[in-house]
């Protein structure tokens, strides 16, 4: 964090280039973000470029307050909604299309696992509303607080948190039992 | 413990890589941003401060002390960009703040202007007619205020032990004051000449934002930006090449019931460690200037229009002569006579204004205003007597009376007294 009050600090006295560390540091965290919530790993990465060019074009005029990451999530979740209301009616990609998917797990046995956990995640996430899938990752993903998730998305935090619970119960009736196999 | 859910953690587990085509995108526009926000470059003209600092024999003494040091101590302090060309104000501001400071403890006087920008709700821009040029010592303060190019006012603080001594003389009222500030000054210290410019390099610590590199008073400046309280941000600008404050910006936002005001208070063409005489500082009543504070003056200031002659000359035009009483209690500085052509209550026509005045109680002067030029559809001129708001009016149906000119009859006459 206190690397993160150091970029900060830079950023908001000109500093630019402190901007690539920042993108280095947090590209695959936006990335995953942004696939997530759009289950499109293209329109993802369009995502988290955009967030990055819009820092560049207004860096005279804003400046970087409170938490980076908090802010960087929130960057790209307003920009992924953008998007996604642009694009409604495209058909995603899905994140099985990634071919860079990966997981903290170490070990080729272990990857295959996550790897056909993603799949399925990837397809139960994309059956949710997009509102309660914006709650679900903002919030398990990002680790935001409902009161930050209600003021994005302008609703009250009671709304928040009841898309959370419908997106919980709707993951868990797809992939509970699956779920309770691969960690067994 | 609670065992993490398994939904939760699956989520947690997430993690996707950024592809090399994206690192290539935002590095590449990240590299066109940072060229397009590079700070202008400087044209690179000899430090104005070194020019600054050899205006006065103190000051070339401290500089030759300083060179000393630079000589034999090896001190690396040199004012300016740096022989790199580097942008200083780049780096923290605690590695270039303490240098200004020290540069701001050898100037014995400061002088600096100050005027005050009114933004409107439309959006527009209005600077003031009223300004101040403010002169700064290590003796005390003077602030002469204009109205355009007149001198309204003169205003000391002398320090006088724990006090400060305030002198005022009005140039419009022809009178002065003198009121003692008690515990507000210092005994034990001197007065800082750069006060405002020493404050807002102490708030660089905090600057909010960097506002890049702007042309100010024909100098390439940079501007740094702080957030206050209230909608409240200064601003400071710096000279590249002497790093010293060149011009401050207070911008405040007075909030009333139904409206909101934006001003902003300017602080501009600052001369540092300037040479003035020493009597500047020293407080002088003018020759008949009549001792009292504006707000403690009560005038009845009156006209009738048996007093009232206007004369056609033989160029066409008129002259006015009128006699102005004081039948208050209290002397009357300065005031306004101010000559219309036409009916008042129709708007009239401005024609001349002359200031008159000291009046002393129960007294009277003679205002003359010759050249006075009417159309040809104008019958009637009117004189006005007025403090122009700076004095309360204890009887405001005398201060105004009309008279139809000589052969222009066929206007209705305007006699009656307002």
């Amino acid at each position: 964090m206190l690397e993160d009050k150091l970029l900060i600090w830079k950023f908001n006295r000109g500093h630019r280039d402190c901007l690539r560390v920042i993108y280095e540091k947090y590209k695959d965290d936006l990335v995953t973000l942004a696939a997530a919530l759009l289950t499109n790993v293209g329109a993802a990465e369009d995502v988290v470029h955009d967030v990055f060019v819009s820092f560049i074009e207004s860096a005279e005029s804003f400046r970087l307050t409170g938490s980076l990451k908090s802010y960087l999530a929130t960057c790209v979740a307003n920009q992924a909604r953008n998007k996604n209301k642009a694009n409604r009616r495209q058909a995603g990609s899905g994140l099985e299309d990634a071919s860079s998917v990966t997981t903290h797990s170490g070990g080729p046995e272990s990857s295959a696992i996550f790897g056909e956990e993603m799949r399925r995640l990837s397809w139960a996430l994309e059956q949710l509303p997009y509102e309660q899938r914006e709650v679900l990752i903002l919030h398990d993903y990002s680790g935001m607080t409902f009161r930050s998730i209600a003021k994005q998305q302008n609703v009250s935090i009671n709304t928040a948190q009841g898309r959370y619970r419908y997106a919980m119960d709707k993951l868990r009736s797809m992939l509970d039992g699956e779920v309770k196999e691969w960690n067994r | 413990m609670e065992p993490l859910d398994p939904i939760k953690g699956l989520i947690k587990k997430l993690h996707l890589k950024a592809s090399v085509d994206l690192d290539r995108r935002v590095h590449e526009d990240l590299s066109r941003g940072s060229a397009q926000y590079e700070p202008l470059k400087s044209a690179g003209v000899q430090p104005a401060i070194w020019r600054l600092v050899m205006k006065t024999k103190t000051a070339r003494f401290t500089i030759a002390a300083v060179a000393a040091l630079v000589v034999i101590g090896g001190f690396t302090f040199w004012p300016g960009r740096g022989t790199n060309g580097e942008q200083w104000w780049l780096a923290p501001p605690a590695a270039w703040s303490q240098e200004i400071m020290d540069t701001l403890d050898t100037f014995k006087c400061v002088t600096w202007r100050q005027q005050i920008v009114t933004i409107e709700p439309d959006g527009s821009e209005h600077t003031s007619m009223t300004w101040m040029k403010c002169y700064g010592s290590n003796d005390g303060n003077r602030t002469d205020i204009y109205d355009g190019d007149y001198l309204r006012e003169i205003q000391w603080n002398v320090p006088d032990g724990n006090d400060v001594i305030g002198h005022s003389i009005r140039f419009d009222m022809g009178s002065y004051f003198i009121k003692t500030h008690k515990g507000m000054g210092n005994s034990n210290s001197k007065r800082d000449p750069a006060e405002g410019p020493r404050s807002c390099v102490e708030d660089m610590e905090k600057a909010d934002r960097l506002l890049g590199t702007e042309i100010i008073e024909g100098r390439e400046c940079v501007g740094f930006e702080n957030d206050r309280e209230d909608g409240k941000i200064d601003r400071t600008w710096f000279d590249v090449e002497t790093k010293l404050p060149v011009r401050l910006e207070y911008r405040n936002l007075i909030r009333s019931p139904g409206s909101e005001e934006r001003i902003t208070i300017i602080r501009d063409q600052y001369d540092y460690d300037v040479d003035v005489p020493s009597e500047t500082f020293v407080p002088y009543i003018p020759e008949g200037f009549i001792s009292g504070h504006p707000d403690d003056f009560k005038v009845d200031i009156a006209i009738t229009d048996e007093d009232l002659t206007v004369t056609e000359q033989p160029d066409g035009s008129f002259s006015v002569e009128i006699t102005i009483y004081n039948k208050s209690p209290d002397p009357f500085p300065k005031f306004a006579v101010e000559c219309y052509a036409g009916d008042l209550d129709k708007g009239g026509r401005f024609l001349a204004r002359q200031a008159v005045g000291p009046i002393m109680p129960g007294d009277h002067v003679l205002s003359n205003q010759p050249g006075l030029k009417l159309r040809t559809n104008e019958k009637t001129i009117s004189v006005v007597v007025s403090s122009r708001g700076n004095f309360p009016e204890l009887n405001k149906t005398n201060n105004m009376v009309s008279k139809v000119v000589p052969n222009r009859q066929s206007e209705k006459p305007q006699t009656s007294e307002k």
